[in-house]
């Protein structure tokens, strides 16, 4: 475990025993890093926005510490992975209010037949599935389940209803991409995440 | 805070704390409002050095329970270089009118206002504990 990873879980459990500085110590040691990661992540000049992200993460995290267990990862990567995920949320509002990308699903792809009926919109079985089950317990089993660092990424977005192919592209790193073959391999991409996530809930049910 | 951060994020994170309850943030941000000040007028009325606002803000709220008070108080204010005297005051004030204010609403039972009224009386003997002890790491 590295020096940073020691301290955090030093500064987390003290946190959980009640030191009520230990809220701002972590702020101190893990914010400048979160900032970091947001910017190498995204690039550009989104500063406010790396901000907001990395403080709704950190905020979440320091009002219920509980949410986090150090056994299945480090503190630091935890609240970089809600950072990015948040930072992700954040991007695709932008793009909605904006209304630079299609409100439907774009990732839907028609069947080879012209019947799209199944793939037009949300998956019903999926949505009834993830709106039967308990937020905090599918986060975790998402954590647990999902063990590539994409497909974890990709599961949380599904979960959370993110539909923005864009943001689905910049998890996948295939920006560069013609679009029809982002929006292809994205759409495969999701099926699969989604075919395992629909097992995985149904067999925990 | 790392100087790798810029003032303008510290002050995104810091406002966040200003809006939970769990932290001092709010308190602070609370009485100034209560009076009309700046927050940082607030800083330094309990003595704390302005560059140490950010932290101070991202402290929890003291526990209420009399076991914790003091220590949690001495604890924040040994880090954030602030006086624990003048932090206690401050702390139950806000309590105090936070209560009152919840009482005139209807959204808590009376023995709130009374447990504020009670940490009032207790004023004195608290802080007294409170200056006596000494302060281990700052920031």
């Amino acid at each position: 475990m590295s020096e940073l990873s020691d301290k955090a879980l030093d500064l987390h459990k003290r946190l959980i025993a009640g030191d009520p500085t230990a809220t701002a110590r972590l702020a101190q040691l893990l914010f400048p890093r979160l900032i970091s990661h947001l910017r190498i992540k995204f690039g550009g000049e989104h500063e406010r926005d790396y901000a907001e992200s990395a403080s709704d993460a950190l905020m979440e995290y320091l009002a219920d510490p509980t949410k986090f267990d150090p056994n299945k990862a480090h503190l630091d990567t935890y609240l970089k992975y809600a950072a990015t995920r948040d930072m992700m949320n954040l991007k695709a509002k932008v793009a909605r209010r904006s209304e630079r990308i299609e409100l439907v699903d774009p990732v839907e792809l028609p069947e080879p037949d012209g019947n799209n009926k199944e793939h037009r919109g949300k998956d019903p079985v999926l949505q009834g599935l993830l709106d039967s089950a308990d937020e905090e317990e599918l986060t975790q089993l998402v954590q647990r389940v999902f063990t590539d660092g994409i497909d974890r990424e990709i599961a949380r977005l599904i979960v959370d209803d993110v539909r923005e192919t864009v943001v689905y592209t910049e998890v996948l790193g295939i920006g560069n991409l013609p679009v029809d073959e982002q929006r292809s391999v994205v759409k495969r991409h999701k099926d699969r995440v989604k075919a395992r996530l629909k097992r995985i809930i149904g067999l925990k049910k | 805070m790392k100087q790798r951060t810029s003032d303008d994020s510290l002050r995104i994170l810091v406002h966040k704390a200003s809006q939970n309850k769990q932290f001092l943030g709010s308190v602070l941000a609370n009485y100034a409002e209560e009076n009309g000040l700046d927050i940082s007028d607030v800083v330094l009325k309990i003595m704390c050095p302005l560059k140490n606002m950010a932290i101070l803000s991202l402290c929890k709220v003291p526990r209420e329970s009399a076991d914790f008070f003091n220590l949690d108080i001495r604890s924040i204010s040994d880090y954030s270089g602030c006086d624990a005297g003048e932090l206690a005051n401050l702390v139950r004030e806000c309590r105090a009118l936070d209560a009152m204010r919840s009482l005139s609403t209807g959204d808590v039972p009376n023995d709130s206002v009374l447990m504020a009224a009670r940490d009032k009386k207790d004023k004195k003997k608290d802080l007294k504990e409170v200056d006596e002890t000494d302060g281990e790491d700052e920031p």
